[in-house]
């Protein structure tokens, strides 16, 4: 989408000539909109669900929310991975009610129905009642997921038989959730602690905070400054980036930065034996992908929003959340560190350390956005005032949700909400 | 959840006695650094190779967990601690501006083992945070590895563990538990 001429919508208000791009603030507020916008937007789209580490061997399943359905992911007894709703074909009641676990079936703790970890309805658990056909055209069966997909490792779910393919969808995220995997020729595994918490605030506000630079010195302050206390004796400090849209109302920012990570950033307080296990870590990395590549995967700092809830951060450490909406001004957010299958002790301490001193709910900086998400809802819900402004950066003429810009403008959000106001501008 | 820390003791009732009331008096002092937002005075009570650590939640064993192979909310060592106490002291600390009211409940102490120099106990806690006319509670264990120091304690260790699924609705652990 090219903006030249002026454009209004309930969504957007954008008006080239003055360089303005504004958002209704009803997208954070209007409970009718919300509803509208979990079928037809949240219901269509790919949704982030798992990593394929959760479900290491046959028979492993976890239980989860995504949108307001809890699904069963397993990996049943052939190796496939599938997700069911968490609901009994018979009389509803939620089945399975452990968050992880290990089974070839699950029963249904109200009538005993029984059913296989691929779906089969396997028995009634009743002598008589029932014709032995009861069943022929699988109606009982657990009902399953409309779509799955895996990208690289990465489980996203869609409630749309018709979707497009996952990777139509991602568009140019693809490659970026490719060169996660990348960072390790042994695979990446979750790693333990998922971090869950609540914010009362729309979902929105954290998926545009988490690819925001505009904010970090304002809100980050104190962060930043534990950081600086970190880098003694880092020369190497200046940093370039871009915010850049995707496709399909994804995008990111990508700065080239020494930051410190446990891939190929090696900082002088982490102590020698460190910088040889990390100097190891990136010859690996060149070898297996070659320089130019090596370089983007070890090198470049990215936080990317997958439109419309899923957060793919790598920075100090690989770093994925989930939004996972509970009412108009409400959500949870799930967080998961991620990092390569047999790490060596000393670089998976320093992933742990630089997620969550920066990224958790008990670390520096999370919690100061999460003031910041709850301060601008309440603002919002005092009404009055109609519209809020992404327009740093933008001119005539510029194209999102595929451009370019400056690390510290708004091209990311204007990504975003173009895609927003695409799907539900279009809704008769 | 279970775990070995919570479980009743085998020991004989009243055999630390003594101890438990002077721990009584010590933890009752922490909390009462805490409730005063007074992080410096706090910070003192630690040994310079202390941690302070707060579990994830939502599982089954957080007194067996390692904070180097799984993610802790919290856990620092003596360097973090004091830049966390710097930073709790800014008004930049936005989650902490103004300050939340906190009262802290340490109580049920317990005293696991005392071996003359190290006092390893446990307590029950709850902790209400005020802010933005909103109250949460953090309810939890905490375990406690406290080395004598004149006629008081140093805190080595000092681990909480919450009685939470997931940080809902309490959003942070931005205050000290």
């Amino acid at each position: 989408m090219k903006w030249s001429e002026p454009y209004e919508s309930k969504y957007l208000r954008v008006d080239p000539q003055k360089r303005r791009f504004q958002i209704s603030r009803k997208v954070y507020t209007d409970p009718q909109l919300f509803e509208l916008e979990k079928k037809h937007l949240l219901r269509k789209s790919w949704l982030y669900f798992a990593h394929v580490s959760e479900v290491p061997k046959l028979n492993d399943f976890i239980t989860r929310q995504v949108i307001d359905v809890t699904l069963i992911l397993t990996r049943d007894r052939a190796g496939e991975i599938r997700a069911f709703f968490n609901t009994c074909p018979h009389r509803g009641a939620v089945i399975c009610r452990e968050p992880v676990g290990s089974r070839k079936s699950f029963t249904c703790p109200y009538h005993g129905w029984t059913f296989k970890n691929s779906g089969e309805l396997q028995t009634q658990n009743a002598a008589f009642g029932y014709e032995e056909d009861f069943n022929a055209d699988g109606n009982y069966n657990l009902h399953e997921v409309p779509r799955l997909e895996i990208r690289s490792g990465f489980i996203f779910v869609n409630f749309d038989a018709g979707a497009m393919p996952l990777s139509d969808y991602l568009g140019a995220a693809g490659d970026r959730i490719d060169m996660l995997a990348q960072h390790s020729g042994t695979g990446l595994e979750v790693i333990g602690g998922m971090q869950e918490y609540y914010i009362k605030a729309n979902y929105k506000l954290m998926c545009e905070n988490s690819y925001d630079g505009y904010h970090l010195e304002a809100t980050h302050g104190s962060y930043i400054d534990y950081q600086m206390s970190r880098l003694a004796g880092v020369t190497q400090m200046k940093a370039t980036g871009f915010g850049r849209g995707l496709d399909n109302g994804h995008a990111c920012f990508e700065i080239d930065i020494m930051a410190g990570r446990p891939l190929a950033q090696w900082l002088p307080v982490w102590g020698e034996t460190v910088r040889e296990l990390i100097d190891e870590a990136k010859a690996e990395l060149i070898e297996r992908v070659g320089p130019e590549r090596g370089h983007l995967i070890s090198q470049v700092h990215r936080n990317m929003v997958i439109f419309p809830n899923s957060v793919m951060n790598d920075q100090q450490s690989i770093f994925i959340r989930s939004m996972i909406p509970i009412s108009v001004n409400e959500m949870v957010v799930r967080a998961w560190p991620l990092g390569p299958v047999n790490e060596a002790p000393e670089l998976r301490r320093i992933r742990i350390e630089g997620a969550l001193s920066f990224l958790g709910p008990g670390g520096f900086a999370t919690p100061d956005d999460v003031e910041m998400l709850e301060l601008c809802q309440r603002g919002y819900e005092m009404g009055g005032i109609e519209w809020n402004d992404v327009s740093k950066g933008f001119s005539p003429g510029e194209e999102t949700p595929s451009g370019e810009d400056k690390l510290m403008n708004e091209l990311q959000m204007r990504a975003y909400w173009t895609q927003y106001d695409k799907i539900m501008s279009a809704i008769a | 959840m279970t775990n070995a820390m919570t479980e009743p003791s085998k020991a004989p009732v009243h055999r630390f006695t003594e101890t438990r009331l002077a721990v009584e008096d010590f933890i009752a002092d922490e909390a009462a650094h805490l409730d005063a937002w007074d992080l410096n005075g706090w910070v003192t009570l630690f040994t310079t190779d202390c941690v302070y650590e707060v579990t994830p939640t939502g599982v089954a064993n957080p007194f067996a967990l390692d904070p180097d192979t799984t993610m802790f909310l919290i856990a620092d060592d003596r360097e973090r601690l004091e830049q966390r106490v710097i930073r709790l002291n800014k008004t930049s600390a936005h989650v902490e501006y103004p300050k939340s009211l906190t009262r802290h409940l340490y109580t049920n102490v317990r005293i696991l083992s005392d071996n003359g120099t190290e006092v390893v106990a446990t307590a029950n806690c709850l902790v209400f945070r005020t802010k933005n006319r909103t109250t949460s509670h953090y309810p939890g264990t905490i375990r406690y590895v406290l080395v004598r120091d004149g006629d008081s304690f140093l805190i080595r260790s000092k681990r909480v563990a919450l009685d939470l699924e997931a940080l809902i609705p309490q959003g942070k652990v931005s205050i000290i538990l």
